[in-house]
């Protein structure tokens, strides 16, 4: 038996594992969730190439004859062309940050990592169900569509990636049509995150920061001694408390700073609590893509 | 041991570790408390961050110092502090020490001061290791050992005062030779002046140190006596000469024959007297019962003052034989016993049926009575009874043939006709004395004085039983005195007349004592009672103890009496009630001429106040406040440690100082549900609270009785009753609840409540209702608490009632009964009306409840027959006599009908045509 034969054994092996422990809880929220919306297709609200009809305009010189709508024609002396509305299937690329940073979770809310893979998911169902692609960025994987491409989503999002502490967005290809959506705590060193982020000028996209409340509050109390997910970051203190309002205040500093880059790239951002509801969140992305669209 | 001011210190070496206390500050000071490890991923963003409180590096100062008086307190702890030790023990630490107590019933009033005092002594002697011995004046030991103060404990808390004092002559005495060696004592004394006391503490100080601890507060009652027409006691005091005031009870037994405080009475001291009186005014019936009298709060046999018979004046109906003709007062036949018995006795007379019907202890026939034959028969049947018939003979009973048998029978010897004279004029020999009494006769030991007469008599017929008849005869042997038990009564003859005609008996103090001893009289002469106790052997039939509580003896030599008039109680004749025959005498603690002087202990004698239990040891309050430090530390530290997650600060504290102070509570919680179980596992009967904790305790007692009878006749086996509210508890698991109606109003019910009992009793539950004032013919006349129930029943869906006819099923669903008493008995006890053929009934109680009345209403107040207490006595009387004892057991049987009627419902309904089936059958 060959190493790598091993490794895809085990590899399997874990995706049976994850599939019956991340996925069907992510997917089944996920789907629940985006039943509940019903955009279909969204139209380009422009006319294109699509099936939706978007408007009768009359004939110019150099339509071609097929596409004069007779019916409509005849209604009056002069000739017109029935428009359909540009419906070119764009791409949708997401992010999922899965670092051991996005495991982390503080009393009884799922981890951070779970509600950006409900998200990306009920995201990615949405897209498909308007046949547009979706792929995700984590492993350079091409957009595809249907049911299918959801679920091997799905699979790949359920394999956390223990190596790295804090995520890195990936770098983004510049291509038409395609959207990005990056999701993570953004809790790493700003500068690499500044670093790639700035790369991806000219793409159009979104960025949705998720945090834990324990993250938002900071609740602690006491002489503690704070590690980073990997522990590669120390902090001790003897009173938790006294640094409370300076941890706030670099927390707001960190929106702020991912704010105004999101703001000078013409996305748009926001940040998720894992404990608040989904839905505004996904609303938010949905009309989020349709403003940079 | 050391001393800082009142606190000595039994282990001073322990305050050495008070050395380590400043090491232990800076040790506290390095050490914050342990960080905790937090996973967090945004610790990236804490770069930077500066700790703003400066001192957080080092553990608070406060909880540093709570630290340290935590560890503080318990070096003080260990070093064993004592406040207000004893201090040094008296003498040379290398001499044994012995511990005296007097142990008589002086000390008894603070018995339990003198022990602990003891004990302190006993603790300092085991701290120095020094031998002890412990010995009590009225118990003492045969010889006198020394051992471990520790082996002493046991002892010292068995001991118990005694109701005499110790010879303490023989004791010193006994002393002188009983150790060879030196010792030193401790003489915890009752500080009273006795002889042989001074000669005691002399062999004692010949010993080695002898202190003496007194205390003297006695307050003791003299015998009781007559005094115009009441009864009057004298009370002694020594030691207080404040003002005070004590409570005198009158104990006996009640006519169920239940010891009780039958009557109280106050009694002053006035300042700086030591002498007080109580008078009783009792009626004559409540005097006889009286068996002692009691200080109350005074725990000592002095504090008792028993009467024994000398407060009973009996009852002696006197029957002349004939209308006396006036002016010849000299001459009445009843004359002379009139005299002798007005002082000591209730005198009744009047025709037969009057004095019978006064239930006489004594009835006195002088000469023949003309009686009829049925008045006779009734005569025979009250001695039967026990009644003592008093005769005398008489010219008209010596004329009288005996041939009639009934005379016969009420006689105890049948007679010749005619008498004899002698030592008249026409006779030839001379008047006659009274030989000596025999032994076995009750008149054994009277003196019989000289002078006495006796000139004619009746006589008996010989007969061979007339020797065991006789009680005292003449020189000449012929009888005088003659006796015949009939039933449990006697009949006794005296073969003279009771004037002086036929002999001058009856003028003598002879007559008197002779009627004393048949027990016709009781005599308060106490200069006479006493020669007469002397003579006699007497019986203890119920002993003081040391702390004056009267307990039946069961084994006993019978006590010469000359012991039991001595001066003072010894142990030969403790205090107590004696009997010979019908007769009782007490023997008390302290008599008429007894008298409290202090004793004068003699210079160079150490005598110190007994001080009450001075010695408090700190040990265990020390360790306990160190214990509440560290609790207090852990809390802290955690708060300090932010350990307390999820709550704001100062609710942490407060929460930590709730758990701390209320862990020991139990939880209320589901105390319904528990209930609920109880009720449902068990049969439970249930009373309604009504919030007047007396007649909910009836109410509890009397159901626990009821249970108590259900269990041992029938097969319902209830558990323990309990107390419900309708407002809180639910009601359906209970199978009958019983209803006392309080005076005040409806119980104070909601709506909801009375919802939640129409409910019960539309369900098949069932209510007893008792008005407990038996008027429940109120129910149409309206008693007030009749009234109440009217109120009741206009929330309370009840159906019609009518009073509980002889054929319904409660008349026989167990026993067969026919009334329905309590404590009170007569009242009516109705039930749902019997359903008539009326097509509207069928939506009556009758068909829901398949014809069980869902109330039962009376007012006979059946929980106080039933009511016993946890031991198993009845709390309250009932009735009279054996009389109220039947009503009692009717009562029960009329508690377990209604149970059974609960539980069976109609099942016995059927029996009520048991004679019409059977009839039907037969034809």
């Amino acid at each position: 038996m060959t190493a790598s034969t091993e490794r895809a054994g085990a590899v399997l092996a874990e995706r049976a594992d994850a599939e019956s422990r991340l996925l069907p809880p992510a997917l089944l929220t996920a789907r629940r969730l985006a039943s509940a919306f019903a955009p279909g297709r969204h139209g380009r609200r422009r006319p294109g190439q699509g099936e939706e009809f978007w408007q009768f305009r009359p004939a110019r010189h150099g339509d071609a004859r097929r596409s004069l709508d007779w019916r409509r024609s005849a209604r009056s002396d002069r000739l017109f062309v029935r428009e359909r509305e540009a419906q070119i299937p764009h791409s949708l690329m997401i992010w999922v940050d899965t670092s051991r940073s996005m495991g982390y979770f503080s009393g009884e809310h799922p981890p951070k990592v779970h509600c950006a893979s409900v998200t990306a998911l009920a995201l990615a169902l949405l897209a498909v169900r308007g046949e547009e692609k979706v792929g995700l960025m984590n492993f350079g994987a091409k957009p595809g569509s249907g049911q299918a491409q959801v679920e091997r989503m799905a699979y790949f999002l359920s394999e956390a990636d223990r190596d790295r502490e804090f995520g890195e967005p990936p770098p983004i290809e510049l291509a038409g049509g395609r959207q990005h959506v990056l999701i993570s705590d953004f809790l790493g060193p700003w500068e690499r995150i500044e670093f790639y982020l700035r790369e991806a000028l000219g793409a159009e996209g979104a960025i949705l920061q998720i945090l834990d409340p324990s993250e938002m509050r900071f609740p602690f109390a006491g002489r503690t001694v704070f590690l980073s997910a990997g522990g590669s970051v120390q902090h001790e203190t003897f009173q938790a408390r006294g640094i409370r309002s300076g941890y706030l205040e670099a927390l707001e500093e960190r929106r702020s700073r991912l704010a105004s880059l999101a703001g000078s790239l013409g996305w748009q951002f926001r940040r998720h609590l894992t404990t608040s509801p989904y839905a505004p969140t996904l609303l938010w992305l949905l009309g989020a893509l349709e403003r940079t669209g | 041991m050391q001393f800082i001011g009142p606190v000595g210190f039994t282990e001073p070496l322990a305050f050495i570790g008070l050395a380590a206390l400043p090491v232990i500050w800076l040790l506290l000071r390095a050490l914050p408390p342990p960080a905790r490890r937090i996973i967090f991923p945004a610790a990236i963003l804490l770069k930077g961050l500066r700790d703003s409180e400066a001192d957080a590096k080092t553990t608070p100062i406060w909880l540093r110092i709570a630290r340290l008086a935590a560890i503080g307190a318990m070096i003080a702890g260990f070093s064993g502090p004592v406040l207000n030790p004893e201090s040094q023990l008296a003498g040379s630490p290398s001499r044994p020490l012995l511990i005296l107590l007097d142990g008589n019933w002086a000390d008894a009033f603070d018995w339990s001061d003198r022990i602990e005092k003891a004990g302190e002594f006993l603790d300092s002697a085991a701290r120095s290791g020094r031998p002890v011995a412990l010995a009590k004046l009225t118990d003492r030991p045969r010889e006198l050992i020394f051992k471990d103060a520790e082996d002493w404990a046991g002892t010292l808390s068995a001991m118990e005062p005694r109701p005499w004092e110790a010879d303490e002559t023989s004791v010193a005495e006994w002393l002188k030779s009983a150790f060879p060696g030196e010792f030193d004592t401790y003489w915890l004394t009752d500080g009273l002046n006795r002889g042989g006391r001074y000669e005691l503490a002399a062999v004692l100080e010949s010993k080695g140190e002898l202190s003496v601890l007194e205390r003297a507060e006695i307050v003791a009652l003299r015998p009781p006596e007559f005094s115009d027409g009441g009864v009057a006691l004298e009370a002694v005091r020594l030691g207080d000469a404040a003002a005070a005031t004590f409570a005198v009870d009158a104990v006996g037994t009640d006519p169920a024959g239940a010891e009780r405080v039958l009557a109280t009475s106050e009694m002053e001291f006035l300042q700086g007297e030591s002498t007080a009186a109580v008078r009783f005014s009792l009626m004559s019936e409540v005097r006889n019962r009286i068996a002692y009298f009691k200080i109350r709060g005074a725990y000592s046999a002095a504090a008792v003052s028993l009467s024994g018979d000398s407060l009973i004046r009996r009852k002696v109906a006197l029957l002349g034989g004939r209308a006396e003709a006036e002016g010849q007062e000299l001459l009445s036949p009843l004359h002379f016993l009139r005299r002798a018995l007005e002082s000591n006795s209730e005198i009744i007379e009047g025709s037969l049926d009057e004095v019978l019907n006064a239930a006489p202890d004594a009835l006195v026939l002088s000469d023949t009575a003309q009686l009829t034959e049925f008045e006779s028969l009734k005569l025979l049947a009250w001695v039967e009874a026990g009644g003592s018939l008093l005769r005398f003979a008489g010219p008209r009973m010596a004329a009288s043939a005996s041939d009639k048998t009934l005379e016969d029978r009420l006689l105890p010897v049948r007679l010749r006709a005619g008498g004899r004279i002698i030592g008249g004029a026409m006779s030839w020999g001379e008047s006659r004395n009274l030989k000596a009494f025999e032994e076995g006769s009750p008149f054994f030991g009277l003196p019989i004085p000289d002078d006495i007469k006796i000139t004619a008599q009746v006589l008996a017929q010989p007969e061979p039983e007339l020797a065991s008849k006789v009680l005292a005869s003449l020189e000449d042997g012929t009888p005088i005195v003659t006796r015949k038990r009939v039933g449990s009564g006697s009949i006794y003859l005296f073969h003279v007349t009771a004037n002086a005609e036929w002999s001058n008996l009856p003028l003598s103090g002879l007559f008197i004592d002779m009627l004393d001893r048949l027990a016709i009289m009781t005599r308060g002469n106490a200069q006479n009672r006493r020669d007469q106790i002397a003579k006699l052997p007497w019986m203890p039939e119920r002993l003081l103890d040391g702390r004056g509580a009267l307990r039946p003896v069961d084994y006993a030599k019978p006590v010469p009496g000359r012991l039991l008039i001595e001066e003072d109680a010894s142990e030969l004749a403790p205090p107590g009630i004696y009997r010979n025959e019908g007769k009782r005498v007490a023997r008390n603690v302290f008599g008429r001429s007894k008298s409290l002087e202090r004793a004068r202990w003699p210079g160079g004698i150490d005598v110190v106040p007994l001080a009450r239990g001075a010695e408090t040891r700190l040990k265990g309050f020390l360790l306990a406040l160190a214990l509440a430090l560290l609790a207090f530390d852990a809390a802290a530290s955690l708060w300090l440690g932010g350990r307390f997650r999820g709550f704001p600060s100062s609710a942490a504290a407060t929460a930590a100082a709730v758990a701390f102070g209320f862990a020991l509570l139990p939880t209320v919680a589901s105390s319904d549900d528990r209930k609920a179980l109880w009720a449902t596992a068990e049969t439970v009967l249930a009373y309604l609270k009504t919030g007047n904790p007396e007649i909910d305790d009836v109410s509890r007692a009397g159901l626990r009785g009821l249970s108590r009878q259900l269990s041992e006749r029938t097969a319902v086996e209830p558990a323990e009753p309990v107390a419900i509210d309708p407002e809180i508890d639910e009601l359906a698991f209970y199978p009958l609840i019983y209803w006392p109606i309080a005076d005040g109003s409806s119980n104070g019910l909601t709506k909801n409540a009375f919802a939640k009992i129409n409910v019960y009793l539309r369900s098949g539950g069932m209510i007893l209702f008792d008005t407990r004032d038996a008027h429940l013919a109120g129910l149409e006349t309206g008693s007030r608490r009749a009234g109440l129930i009217a109120e009741l029943a206009s929330e309370l869906d009840i159906p019609r009632l009518e009073p509980l006819r002889g054929d319904h099923v409660l008349t026989r669903s167990f026993y067969l009964l026919s009334d329905f008493p309590g404590r009170l008995a007569g009242g009516r006890v109705w039930v749902e009306a019997a359903a008539d053929n009326d097509p509207a009934s069928v939506f009556s109680h009758s068909s829901v409840n398949d014809g069980v009345s869902p109330v039962v209403v009376g007012g006979n107040d059946w929980a106080a027959a039933w009511a016993i207490d946890s031991s198993g006595a009845e709390l309250f009387p009932v009735g009279r006599g054996s009389g109220g004892e039947r009503q009692r057991e009717a009562a029960y049987r009329f508690g377990i009908n209604l149970v059974m009627y609960a539980l069976a419902g109609s099942y016995k309904s059927d029996q009520v045509h048991v004679l019409r089936l059977l009839k039907r059958q037969g034809s």
